[in-house]
């Protein structure tokens, strides 16, 4: 089983990805924006996978992403967003999931890319 | 000369400087119909009118005469070129307070209404981004519900059930407003690759099957031999398919028998989508594609019953560079015919020999 990071500004979202989560069987922490998601690892926080909400304070999904891929290049990032990515941003991230989410997709990345 | 009077020039002045700032053009007219003042827009946007000159002869040479009467009499707001095919405006007229019955007219560029349009886009596009962060929430929790029925009495479990259905309706809208927002921007491009529209309308049935069966209704899918594949955005042209068939279902009663046929014609292919149903009520079938025209909306299903998915629907054929037209019945049925190009940088032209 496997320990995600859920970065994502809306508590009542995260805390459903973190239901949904854990009723699979991971475990999950949490941070509200791009520069908590980096404090969080920086501080040592080991985790198998990144669940990037797109549009958030205080450091953006993209902007995280430009800064994870330095720090962490091997750690698997989804995008779980609002709008439509667009084909850089979508060729940059392992993934993508729209909301609303399809929790069936967004399971089974977790599966395979944590 | 007082103080007083030195004042008054220099309001005049004033009035006659913010008179010319006005971004539309302002024309007063005497008791006899005569043009006496004009603003320096109206120089600019209509230089055929001079002080001194009777305007409704001048109008009249512009447009017909129930426009320039609707304009002068009944004060109504109307719509004309002073030129054939220059740019359209818009005219307004006002009677002066005052003994004199004077009257003024403000007339200007319809692409004003463009700006209004361009904010209303604007803002149903963040307001489709917007409402996607609660109906993320919403269809969420209820399928965490769902997930536990077994704990739940069988009216909870009915609840919930409404509670998800409707939350994937809602999506199914606020992506369909998103589209047509992004569209007024120019932002609904196409990702195009070479696509097959047989493999399209069968992913359509498939997904679409179980709930026209839960209908009471049928679905037939008929592929054409040698189907050529085209050159087209597979999601948009998915939605067109979906859009079509999903409409069929929604306004039929059980019973009805849907058909999506696809085959090859000429250097175009054609996919309709027919039903066998009640047929369309409108005079004018081309209403079918206004946004809204539809008023009644679904109270189940996936797909709205109003008219924005067709809307749509028509937008993206257009998008490929396509034709869509409709055939309908009263008590016989309904069919959308779809034509898009095998070949899109050379059009449809060719396709279209074929068809006449």
């Amino acid at each position: 089983m496997s320990r995600i990071l859920i970065v994502e500004d809306s508590d009542s979202i995260a805390l459903l990805l973190r239901r949904r989560l854990e009723m699979a069987g991971h475990s999950t922490v949490r941070a509200g924006n791009g520069a908590e998601a980096l404090e969080t690892l920086a501080g040592g926080e080991r985790v198998d996978m990144v669940l990037l909400d797109v549009t958030m304070p205080r450091l953006s999904g993209p902007e995280a992403l430009t800064e994870l891929r330095m720090t962490h290049p091997r750690l698997p990032v989804v995008l779980v967003t609002g709008t439509r990515p667009d084909r850089e941003l979508e060729e940059r991230a392992d993934g993508v999931v729209k909301k609303p989410i399809d929790f069936d997709e967004l399971l089974s990345s977790v599966d395979r890319l944590a | 000369m007082g103080p007083k009077d030195g004042n008054g020039e220099e309001r005049a002045e004033l009035i006659k400087r913010s008179h010319d700032a006005l971004p539309s053009a302002i024309l007063t007219l005497d008791r006899e119909g005569r043009v006496v003042l004009t603003n320096a827009t109206a120089r600019r946007m209509l230089p055929m009118v001079t002080p001194g000159i009777e305007l409704r002869p001048l109008l009249e040479g512009m447009t017909n005469v129930e426009k320039v009467d609707r304009l002068l009499h009944h004060r109504a707001l109307v719509t004309f070129a002073p030129e054939p095919g220059g740019p359209e405006l818009h005219w307004m007229a006002w009677e002066m307070p005052g003994p004199e019955e004077e009257m003024v007219l403000t007339v200007w560029e319809t692409d004003w209404n463009g700006d209004l349009n361009e904010n209303r886009a604007a803002f149903a596009m963040a307001a489709s981004h917007e409402l996607r962060g609660p109906l993320t929430t919403l269809q969420g929790f209820a399928e965490i519900l769902d997930i536990q029925r077994d704990n739940l009495t069988p009216q909870q479990v009915e609840a919930v059930e409404i509670i998800e259905r409707t939350a994937r309706h809602l999506a199914v809208l606020v992506d369909d407003v998103f589209d047509m927002s992004r569209n007024s921007f120019g932002e609904l491009r196409l990702n195009l690759d070479e696509t097959d529209p047989g493999e399209v309308a069968r992913s359509v049935a498939a997904t679409l099957e179980p709930r026209i069966a839960e209908r009471g209704q049928r679905l037939a899918t008929i592929l054409g031999p040698a189907l050529p594949t085209i050159e087209a955005d597979e999601a948009r042209l998915t939605q067109i398919v979906m859009n079509l068939v999903n409409n069929a279902s929604v306004h039929n009663p059980s019973g009805t028998r849907i058909e999506v046929a696809v085959r090859r014609h000429g250097e175009a292919v054609e996919i309709v989508v027919a039903d066998d149903g009640v047929g369309l009520p409108f005079d004018d079938l081309d209403d079918v594609f206004h946004s809204f025209s539809r008023g009644e909306t679904a109270e189940e299903g996936d797909r709205t019953g109003s008219g924005i998915g067709l809307t749509l629907a028509r937008l993206l054929v257009k998008l490929h560079l396509g034709e869509i037209a409709v055939e309908s019945q009263p008590g016989e049925g309904t069919a959308f015919t779809v034509w898009l190009p095998v070949d899109r940088r050379a059009g449809l032209e060719g396709a279209a020999r074929d068809r006449s």
